[in-house]
């Protein structure tokens, strides 16, 4: 079956072959709330203040067709391009193109990790889903709405209680070369229950030449109290790719998030992230590299609201950009009148490589309560030619100097990471780039 | 050795180093002393190849080589160094991770054996006892949080580490109390031999008495005014800068 989204007609696209029926009836809740949201909203376009920086053009320049599950052989093909972090032991899950490649049932049982497709799970699990994954009317974001609405392909993965998962979760999402304009719509719910702790590897990279190819993914995270996630999401899509996502989390009491995105890649990057405290005492540290080059966008908009007293919310952004690239961070702190003694650091640098490079910084606090601290500070530099003066007279070339100040830029956030494959992964993602520009 | 000649130089379009000649043989120790704004770094900044400091006139031979001609990192590996007056923080680079790239970089011009990371290691652990630097300063960023004396002998320690032929050491005294300087003269010391020569610049005869020059030339107004061994520093110390206007 072949389903044809035309954007510039958006709101009179039929659902009625997208919604899940029979054993997936119960999706339709979310499904519909999804596509009211979404015929209700204008098209993303830089008139509408939540897509100022992005081009947004490609959507109605043509028609997407929903992406279809490849055939056994092509993804046979396909497998040998997804590079792969070597991570002993670690739960290996692929998509290719929103679709689940890997074999659950080939999968390493561990005690208190279950991971469910949506099509395979209990009623319990589905009232699981809707309570996590349900857009909010006032959801933004117009394309994380349409892929709700597309999520009959979603997987849960679910960690009992007091269970440590001492083996990271990888998981791999790659788009792969289709013949004309698709979409991809990806969505994953993890709940970790009380006082349980685990590790989530996300990593997305892309076929070589992608024509016009836009990929949608969501994960909603849900963390139950004293709760801890580790969660990586790596971009690291070819530079024609477009992905649009959002990852959303929302923190019990005393949970614990520590998050880090690499942004590399990609013509279009557009990650949302949303990080609601909603517990006491729950914490958050967000970090963040991006690394645009050529004529690439990157762009996070991070949106952390204290909803109670006594949080925490730690996030650092830095960024390099390169050639002819921008970058956008938009990064919201939002404190209700109720969350007093909330603690939220907010700090975005920005290092310019070249005099086309771009970037748009842009805190937005929103602070309804009056006991509490908040410090936020972005800055956009370019590379000190005294530093690079100073290495030359040491005898190292301008490249390589312009190579080690970039470095140096980042450095520190690579060096915090734990988990030392990833580190080295990073390094060598680093190394790349560097010899790029 | 080194040979300039009547170089002119600029900064900004204002003209900074108005004519200055000088001739330093291998093994030769030359003191440069000058008023404050007199151009003794500019002459530091123009030998090394500072971007903005554009020579206009004259002509300076290194070792044979039209030095002007090439880029800042070929002159250092050609054997320049240049000790700053003030040195450069660059935090995130660490210094260990600095001094590695550069020794690489200098050693493979030079068509000198690399040094593995343990060697160079020994090597940069060595140097640092000899300058009396602590080896946790290797770790740090470069310069980053250093103190003005330890910046000045983080500079003294990378001229060890690559054994160049001519050495610029702009100001290396200021900042240093009499305990350091006894240590940094003593490195400079060790490093002198027939083959390596110096310019020292100072704005101060004390220095003088630590590392003993052969000449003495001072600095006015972007030119030399007058020349002489190491008496005249003696002679400039006790008459004050006020003395030269009268030259
Ligand atoms: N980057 C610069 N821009 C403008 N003027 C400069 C710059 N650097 C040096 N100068 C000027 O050049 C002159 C010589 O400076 P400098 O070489 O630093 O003297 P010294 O080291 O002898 O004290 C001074 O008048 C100083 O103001
Ligand atoms: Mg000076």
């Amino acid at each position: 079956m072949s389903y044809i989204f035309d954007f510039k007609n958006h709101k009179a696209i039929d659902p009625t072959a997208l919604m899940s029926n029979d054993k997936m009836a119960w999706l339709n809740v979310i499904q519909e709330k999804a596509w009211t949201n979404f015929t209700n909203m204008e098209l993303p376009a830089r008139k509408i203040e939540h897509w100022k920086y992005n081009q947004m053009a490609f959507l109605t320049s043509n028609t997407f067709r929903l992406a279809t599950p490849l055939s056994a052989k092509v993804i046979a093909e396909v497998s040998g391009e997804i590079s792969s972090i070597q991570l002993p032991g670690a739960i290996h899950l692929t998509f290719v193109d929103g679709y689940l490649i890997t074999d659950l049932n080939q999968q390493p049982t561990l005690d208190g990790l279950s991971i469910t497709r949506y099509v395979d799970t209990t009623p319990e699990q589905q009232a699981l889903v809707e309570r996590i994954s349900m857009p909010s009317t006032e959801s933004r974001n117009m394309l994380m709405n349409l892929n709700s609405a597309l999520a009959n392909n979603g997987i849960l993965i679910e960690v009992s209680k007091k269970t440590k998962i001492e083996t990271p979760i990888y998981i791999r999402h790659f788009t792969s070369r289709q013949t004309t304009s698709t979409l991809a719509s990806q969505n994953i719910v993890i709940h970790l229950n009380e006082f349980s702790d685990a590790t989530l590897i996300e990593q997305f990279e892309s076929t070589v030449q992608q024509e016009n190819q836009l990929a949608l993914q969501q994960t909603h995270v849900m963390l139950s109290d004293n709760s801890k996630l580790d969660h990586y999401r790596l971009n690291l899509e070819h530079e024609s790719s477009k992905q649009i996502s959002q990852v959303k989390t929302i923190l019990s009491k005393n949970s614990s998030l520590n998050s880090f995105y690499l942004g590399s890649g990609s013509q279009l990057n557009r990650t949302d992230i949303d990080t609601i405290h909603s517990g006491e005492n729950s914490e958050c540290s967000i970090t963040g590299i991006y690394l645009p080059a050529k004529k690439q966008t990157i762009d996070y908009h991070t949106n952390t609201e204290h909803q109670v007293p006594h949080c925490n919310s730690n996030e650092i952004f830095r960024g390099i950009i390169a050639d002819e690239a921008s970058a956008t961070f938009n990064g919201k702190i939002h404190i209700f009148q109720d969350a007093q003694k909330s603690d939220a650091r907010l700090n975005n640098k920005n290092l310019l490589l070249t005099n086309k490079a771009e970037i748009n910084t842009k805190p937005e606090l929103e602070i309804y309560a009056d006991d509490v601290k908040c410090a936020h500070g972005a800055t956009v530099a370019q590379l000190d030619n005294k530093a690079i003066y100073y290495l030359q007279t040491r005898g190292i070339n301008r490249q390589q100097a312009t190579k080690m100040l970039s470095v140096g830029f980042i450095n520190e956030l690579i060096e915090k990471i734990n988990i030392k494959p990833i580190q080295e992964f990073l390094f060598t993602q680093l190394e790349d780039y560097m010899s790029h520009i | 050795m080194l040979k300039i000649d009547n170089l002119h130089a600029k900064v900004e379009d204002k003209s900074i180093l108005n004519g200055l000649s000088l001739d330093i043989k291998p093994g030769e120790v030359h003191a440069i002393m000058g008023p404050n704004g007199s151009g003794k770094s500019t002459l530091g900044y123009t030998l090394s190849g500072r971007e903005g400091y554009t020579p206009t006139d004259g002509s300076v031979l290194f070792n044979g080589n039209n030095l002007l001609d090439f880029d800042a990192d070929e002159r250092a590996k050609q054997g320049l160094f240049l000790a700053f007056q003030y040195p450069v923080e660059i935090p995130g680079v660490s210094n260990m991770e600095f001094l590695k790239a550069s020794v690489d970089s200098i050693r493979a011009y030079q068509n000198k054996k690399a040094l593995d990371a343990i060697q160079f290691m020994k090597l940069a652990r060595e140097k640092c006892k000899a300058i009396d630097l602590n080896q946790n300063f290797l770790k740090r960023g470069v310069n980053e949080g250093f103190s003005g004396g330890e910046k000045k002998r983080n500079e003294i320690m990378q001229m060890m580490l690559l054994e160049p032929k001519l050495c610029i050491l702009d100001e290396t005294d200021s900042g240093l109390d009499i305990d350091a300087l006894q240590v940094v003269a003593d490195g400079v010391n060790a490093c002198r031999n027939e083959n390596r020569s110096f310019i020292v610049v100072t704005h101060y005869q004390r220095l003088l008495d630590y590392i003993v020059p052969d000449y003495v030339h001072v600095l006015s107004n972007g030119k030399i005014i007058k020349s002489g061994g190491k008496e005249l520093a003696l002679e400039l110390e006790e008459k004050g800068y006020s003395w030269i206007d009268k030259l």
